[in-house]
């Protein structure tokens, strides 16, 4: 009879785990909170284990962690969902309970705000999480080029929000 | 695994330069904050070992099916099919079988039925008929039939009328009620 298997967590080197764990672990709980979830920390430590559990190693496993956070968070919002509360209130960052605001300022917030819930995901993955678009299109299930097509949408509304405030010329 | 992601590290000038031209859009520093660069606290580390223990135990105590169980598994299905399968063709080939033995059985009852009811006329061959022949030539039947015929009628006396003779398989053995006994001197 085959032996089990004893090592399979792909974790080498201990110092190198925590390292990365105390990295990742913060910004985890932060990216549930924003999904509007209840126990943020649980879900965090739970993509962990699940990344750890694998007996395959993942390509990404950053992306991989991200990706399991978001469907846990939204898993746990779905008996939520089926109440009416709409995507808006799901996914806007700094509008979860307990979201740590202090993050960003009221400026940045109040023009992430302003943009849709599906650009505003993108946006937040890429230029607060500092996500390349490839760890992106992985998080959200989507091809690479829907990435950049958010992007660059998020970004020509940002441009307008701007012009329409005559604040482009601080950016000259 | 290794964490250092390739798809960070190698990522296009120009989505770089994006990002930092979307900072600047958001009103964001142009450098990257390091909002969580944190040092591994006493409590994170142990954190990240209970939950490294925690990823093993389910490891241990997951059950694993491995693809030649599957395959094992699958093998008496495999097996009940393939005689089914076998087993429903002998049936086909038998009842075939048996279609053709009753066909050429009743073909031959009739074909017999027929020579009987229409026999030839002893002094047809001898000289000119009145009749015409062409009823005759209609039934033709094989020459089994017609020797089976023959010795059926030469089994009987000339006297006796012909009779349709069915052929049936008897058992071998007499019932009591077709014997008779008489007694011999």
């Amino acid at each position: 009879m085959e032996p089990l298997k004893t090592q399979t967590v792909p974790f080498g080197d201990s110092h190198e785990f925590h390292d990365i764990f105390a990295t990742l672990y913060p910004r985890l709980v932060s990216y549930a909170r924003r999904y509007g979830a209840t126990y943020p920390e649980d879900i965090a430590q739970e993509a962990f284990v699940i990344l750890m559990q694998r007996d395959e190693p993942v390509e990404h496993p950053t992306a991989y962690l991200y990706g399991t956070v978001r469907t846990l968070s939204l898993t746990e919002r779905r008996p939520l969902k089926n109440q009416s509360v709409s995507l808006e209130a799901v996914v806007e960052p700094g509008k979860g309970p307990d979201a740590d605001d202090d993050l960003l300022s009221q400026e940045v917030r109040e023009r992430m705000k302003a943009l849709s819930p599906t650009f505003r995901e993108t946006l937040w993955l890429f230029v607060v999480e500092d996500l390349s678009i490839r760890q992106i299109a992985e998080i959200l299930d989507i091809p690479e080029a829907t990435v950049k097509t958010r992007i660059h949408r998020a970004k020509a509304h940002l441009r307008n929000q701007l012009n329409s405030s005559g604040g482009l010329h601080v950016l000259a | 695994m290794s964490w250092h992601d390739p798809a960070r590290s190698l990522e296009p000038e120009t989505d770089s330069s994006l990002r930092n031209e979307l900072r600047d859009l958001l009103g964001m520093p142009a450098q990257p904050a390091n909002y969580f660069e944190n040092e591994p606290s006493p409590e994170l580390i142990r954190l990240a070992d209970d939950l490294r223990r925690e990823a093993r135990r389910r490891n241990h105590t997951a059950r694993r099916r491995s693809s030649w169980m599957l395959l094992a598994a699958a093998v008496p299905f495999a097996l009940a099919l393939g005689a089914l399968g076998t087993w429903g063709l002998r049936q086909q080939d038998k009842a075939s079988q048996l279609a053709a033995a009753v066909a050429r059985q009743e073909a031959e009852i009739q074909q017999l039925a027929a020579a009987q009811q229409h026999p030839v006329p002893q002094g047809a061959a001898e000289g000119p008929s009145i009749r015409p022949k062409a009823p005759a030539a209609k039934v033709q039947p094989p020459q089994t039939l017609l020797a089976g015929a023959a010795r059926t009628r030469h089994a009987r006396p000339e006297s006796e009328p012909m009779q349709l003779v069915i052929p049936v398989e008897r058992s071998t053995e007499a019932s009591p009620s077709e014997t008779k006994s008489v007694k011999t001197h």
